[in-house]
């Protein structure tokens, strides 16, 4: 239950809070707007004849944008939680003004809740979704944006059922109603309050006005890319006309309530206007839900582009037909209830499709375009036409013909256009292929659709070698499709990297290809053969003695080779290999022995537990890397964490330190546990502490964070240098990692070294001309760039790091202002503590008021030269400790003997080493 | 025998090595062998594979393509610096002209030392970007 419940939640470790509060968020924004919505029609067709209807449509077209603008404006002056509490307020407010004038029963008091309606609409949604991209990033927003979407329509369903059948039950009038969406208003601001504190750190400042700054400088130019491509007009237009034919819809409908309860008295007229459309909303959204889970996916496979955006103008279509022919209430809800229905769900699916062929950036101007552009000009030529109709038809029931004679000329032209669309689609489509833009990850996207797939299977016989595996590669995501007759000859194609893709392609097809496979394990190209064994192995993948067994004995040792490989990631846990099978393997000798051995480890992780684990011991020893480094793999795949000491200690060899980290990844938590005690150990062998940083920050939770933070201070800079690098990794992936309490204590101490390397960098320059002592100051000068980068590294994970990183970059820039740009930024930004440290060093501030102001924060005091060497022998890391014992032999300090002398001992060989030339150099 | 700091003095003239710190150079400097050459030995002739990077430390080494001599090395020079990179076949030949002491990172140990400390890479790549923008500054020209 609670995997198939994973399987429809998207969401990961530390997520599921946030998303949760989201989803309520939105569900709070479109409960509030279905419950609104019905209210704000009733109100004014009890005051207002249905006429006047486009009116208040023509001020919403005009003002919405235009105040939307202005508050998202405000946004530069403010931040976006402040702007956002704002405007809930505000709505909080006139929601109250609304409850207490309900009863006055000024006319007026209908149209300003009809204007303000649409407008609070347009501005809650923007606002949630500005909301949204400040806490989730790109990567989540793929995954959670369709969850926040079911929000959305469970917000709809809810606000409906409130508006219409809880009402009705409990007799809510409208006062009622519209506490209802004050208490909901307060629930918004809560929301939004706590949601806030999860806002990513990197999330840029000024978002909103950003987005209100590149929709008003580029309407010229964006118009110009879509007249410029037919594709592009084509879509705006199909937009354009169908979003006037819904508009028309809308009206017929409230039109035709208006006729049907126009003799009720005002009161009682809006009552069941608002209960009727209430149940209209609730009924469309039920069903346009139901059509979205069960035949969206089956209409897109099965009629692909044309189908999906067809049926919304053929519903309105023919539901206008009815219109026509017999203008009345229940035609007229077939025309809005038909587009509501298909609006959200079957055409949505086709549009988004219809924008995919396009470039990411094409792809989201275009979006912009359409939804603030064409949206607001679709309304006011919808008004407009209404208004004419209206105007010249006064009083006529003939009105209500002649509007759906327009919706019948516009659906037509819509179907038209789609038509035209499927042939534009797929020569986008055909270009992104040429160009290979198409995005592999996006592929099952486009592959719900037959025309696009049909295209790539017309790609199969082009004479391209590079566009054929391109093809295979999008068309391995295909099911339910049989493309078998263009498949299978490229199984013989002379290029080996097209066999390859298309038996790796052949999974897509039904599983009766074996023989085709199995006479392409006599491939000469080994990468063919071992993609024929994956083939085979994973037909019978759910049988313990499947394919595989029969593949591991194999007369051919890459074929076994190629069937182990597989077995180790795919095979079922209970699989067993033969012992007897593994000893032949073993005892293999000649050219053949390392691949031999190599499968041997491989397969002995399918041994019985104590054999398996007493051989793979033997193995991660062999003096071959491939063969060490399987029996590592293998040893993870099987779980066997006894050995995970071994395996660690693997990182520090080269040529092993891949398989390592792999299979160290693949232990998890128990790795994790190991890894972090090595990297406490100040005795363990230095290189291999070097190597942990990696491996925790690839598996980031609070117990890795703090086996890192607890390196933090170490004295190897190396050591010290990647444990930070690991952080910051870390803090990408989990953004309260670590404490910024502790990183804050660290940034202090890190700018404490930079002043203490400063001083003793000062303590030699001017010597720098003479050979041995340029290599002191060298190396001290570059300990100070890597000092700087540390301090910004860790200033990254307390302050938005890419902009900490920018600033960083600016510093080294050539530019002046550039640099002067990032100081300014930074002082800005900074905590007055950190900035009174870090500032000056950044500042191009003079190397004697720097060492002033080393002793004024921390107390280091100036240093001579002598005194300084001292301190590195003494004090510093090996590297340091080296260059300064070049420097005493190079000069014949004597004075520094004893010290050299001490040094001759260290456990560094490089020290050690050094120490002898500088006492051999000093007698 | 060189200490490894004196190799990484000797490492620090080359120009491919100019953005790599000198900690960096002491991780190649460890594994750099030292050679004595006797003179008018051959180190690699024309179309050789390429095999490493060497550094005169003592002596001089004569680069010659076709039989002509186009450079002569001398001590702190150094030749075969791109055969690190480079699968192509040595386009020179080079020959000692005295008895010279040599200085040499084979590819082996420099991807070795690569794979330890992968942060010499990005430094390695700002000195090619530096030299693709020079080169494309003198093709603009």
């Amino acid at each position: 239950m609670r995997s198939r419940l994973g399987e429809w939640i998207p969401t990961r470790p530390g997520e599921g809070f946030i998303t949760s509060l989201m989803f309520t968020y939105i569900f709070g924004v479109l409960c509030f707007y279905y419950i609104v919505k019905p209210l704000k029609d009733g109100l004014f067709l009890a005051n207002y004849p249905s006429a006047d209807l486009p009116y208040p449509n023509f001020i919403t077209a005009l003002f919405a944008g235009t105040l939307a603008t202005l508050v998202f404006k405000l946004g530069r002056r403010v931040s976006a939680i402040t702007l956002l509490t704002a405007t809930n307020l505000v709505i909080l407010g006139t929601l109250l003004g609304f409850f207490f004038a309900i009863g006055t029963e000024s006319r007026y008091l209908a149209y300003v809740f009809y204007v303000y309606v649409q407008i609070v609409s347009v501005l809650s949604t923007a606002q949630f979704w500005l909301l949204a991209g400040y806490i989730f990033d790109n990567q989540q927003a793929k995954r959670l944006y369709g969850l926040l979407g079911a929000g959305a329509i469970a917000g709809a369903m809810g606000g409906s059922t409130i508006s219409g059948v809880i009402s009705q039950t409990f007799r809510l009038g409208t006062g009622r109603r519209l506490l209802i969406c004050v208490a909901i208003c307060a629930l918004l601001i809560g929301l939004s309050q706590v949601a806030w504190r999860f806002r990513r750190r990197d999330a840029e400042p000024g978002r909103a006005s950003r987005w209100i700054n590149e929709g008003s400088e580029r309407l010229t130019e964006l118009s110009r890319m879509v007249f410029t491509s037919r594709h592009l007009m084509l879509m705006v237009a199909l937009v354009f006309v169908t979003l006037i034919a819904s508009q028309i819809a809308d009206w017929q409908v409230k039109d035709a309530l208006y006729q049907r309860f126009k003799t009720f008295q005002p009161s009682q007229r809006k009552e069941q206007i608002t209960q009727f459309l209430a149940n209209l909303y609730l009924v469309t959204n039920i069903i346009g839900i139901a059509l979205q889970v069960t035949a969206t996916n089956l209409i897109v496979r099965r009629f692909g582009i044309t189908g999906a955006t067809f049926l919304l103008p053929v519903a309105v279509f023919t539901a206008s037909w009815g219109v026509l022919l017999a203008p009345g209430l229940w035609t007229a809800v077939m025309a809005d209830g038909g587009d509501a229905v298909f609006r959200y769900s079957v055409t949505r699916a086709g549009l988004e499709l219809l924008y995919l062929p396009l470039p990411p950036t094409i792809r989201k101007r275009l979006k912009f375009f359409v939804d603030v552009f064409i949206d607001r000009l679709g309304r006011f030529a919808a008004a407009l036409a209404i208004l004419g109709f209206t105007l010249w038809l006064a009083g006529s029931p003939a009105r209500l013909r002649a509007t759906a004679v327009v919706s019948i000329v516009l659906t037509s032209c819509a179907m038209l256009i789609c038509l035209a669309l499927r042939r534009t689609y797929a020569e986008a489509f055909r270009q992104q292929l040429t160009h290979r833009q198409v995005d592999l990850a996006e592929a099952h996207q486009y592959l719900t659709d037959q025309s696009s797939v049909d295209l790539l299977i017309g790609a199969l016989a082009g004479a391209h070698e590079r566009q054929i595996v391109y093809a295979l590669q999008l068309l391995e995501s295909v099911r339910g499709v049989d493309f078998s007759a263009q498949l299978l000859p490229l199984l013989g194609h002379a290029s080996p990297h097209v066999r390859e893709q298309a038996l790796r392609t052949l999974a897509a097809l039904p599983p009766h290809h074996a023989a085709h496979a199995e006479a392409l394990l006599a491939d000469p190209e080994p990468a063919v053969r071992a993609a024929a064994v994956e083939y085979l192995c994973a037909l019978e993948a759910d049988q313990p003695h499947g394919r595989l067994t029969s593949l591991l004995a194999h007369a051919s040792l890459d074929i076994r080779l190629a069937a182990a490989r597989w077995a180790i990631a795919n095979a079922r846990r209970d699989f067993r290999t033969p012992q007897d099978a593994i000893d032949s393997l073993l005892a293999t000798t000649g050219e053949d022995a390392v691949k031999a051995r190599e499968t041997a480890a491989l397969l002995a992780g399918f041994l019985e537990r104590s054999a398996s684990v007493a051989l793979l011991r033997r193995m991660l020893d062999d003096p071959e890397a491939v063969v060490a480094g399987a029996a590592a793999r293998a040893a993870a795949a099987a779980g066997h964490s006894e050995l995970i000491p071994r395996i660690l200690a693997m990182l520090a060899r080269p040529g092993l330190r891949s398989a390592a980290r792999e299979a160290l990844l693949a232990f998890g938590a128990p790795a994790l546990v190991a890894a972090g005690k090595t990297l406490s150990d100040s005795n363990a062998d230095p290189a291999l502490r070097r190597e942990v940083p990696w491996v925790l920050a690839r598996m980031p939770n609070e117990r890795s964070a703090a086996f890192l933070v607890e390196r933090l201070g170490s004295r190897d800079p190396l050591l010290k240098f990647r444990v930070v690098k690991a952080l910051n990794r870390l803090h990408e992936r989990r953004p309260d990692l670590p404490a910024r309490t502790v990183i804050a204590r660290h940034i202090v101490a890190q700018t404490k070294s930079y002043y203490e390397a400063l001083v003793l960098y000062q303590a030699f320059e001017p010597e720098e001309r003479h050979n041995g002592s340029r290599l002191l100051v060298r190396a001290l000068k570059e300990r100070l760039d890597q000092n700087l980068e540390l301090i910004f590294r860790l200033l990254g994970m307390q302050y938005p790091q890419k902009e900490i990183y920018s600033a960083y970059t600016a510093l080294s820039d050539a530019r002046a202002d550039r640099r002067a740009a990032a100081v300014e930024f930074l002082d800005n930004l900074l905590h007055k503590n950190l900035k009174a440290v870090i500032l000056p060093l950044l500042e191009g501030t003079s190397a004697d008021r720097l060492i002033d102001r080393a002793q004024s924060l921390f107390g280091i005091r100036p240093k001579e030269r002598e005194e300084a060497l001292q301190i590195i022998l003494e004090e510093s890391d090996s590297w340091l400790k080296a260059c300064a014992l070049y420097e005493v032999g190079d000069k014949r300090i004597v004075a520094l003997r004893e010290i050299v002398q001490r040094l001759t001992e260290d456990r560094e060989p490089l020290v050690r080493e050094s120490a002898h030339w500088a006492l051999a150099h000093c007698a | 025998l060189l200490t490894v700091i004196e190799k990484v003095l000797l490492l620090q003239n080359i120009d491919l090595f100019s953005h790599i710190t000198v900690e960096q150079l002491s991780f190649f400097a460890a594994l750099a062998e030292e050679i004595n050459i006797p003179t008018d030995q051959v180190l690699y002739r024309e179309d050789d594979p390429p095999d490493g990077l060497y550094v005169v430390v003592a002596g001089a080494v004569s680069m010659r393509r076709a039989g002509d001599e186009i450079d002569r090395v001398g001590p702190n020079g150094s030749f075969g610096a791109w055969a690190l990179f480079d699968d192509e076949p040595r386009l020179t030949t080079a020959e000692t002209t005295e008895e010279s002491r040599l200085l040499f990172v084979s590819r082996d140990d420099f991807y070795d030392v690569l794979a330890d400390h992968v942060d010499i890479v990005a430094g390695l790549f700002k000195h090619l970007v530096e030299r693709l923008r020079r080169l494309a500054t003198v093709v603009e020209k």
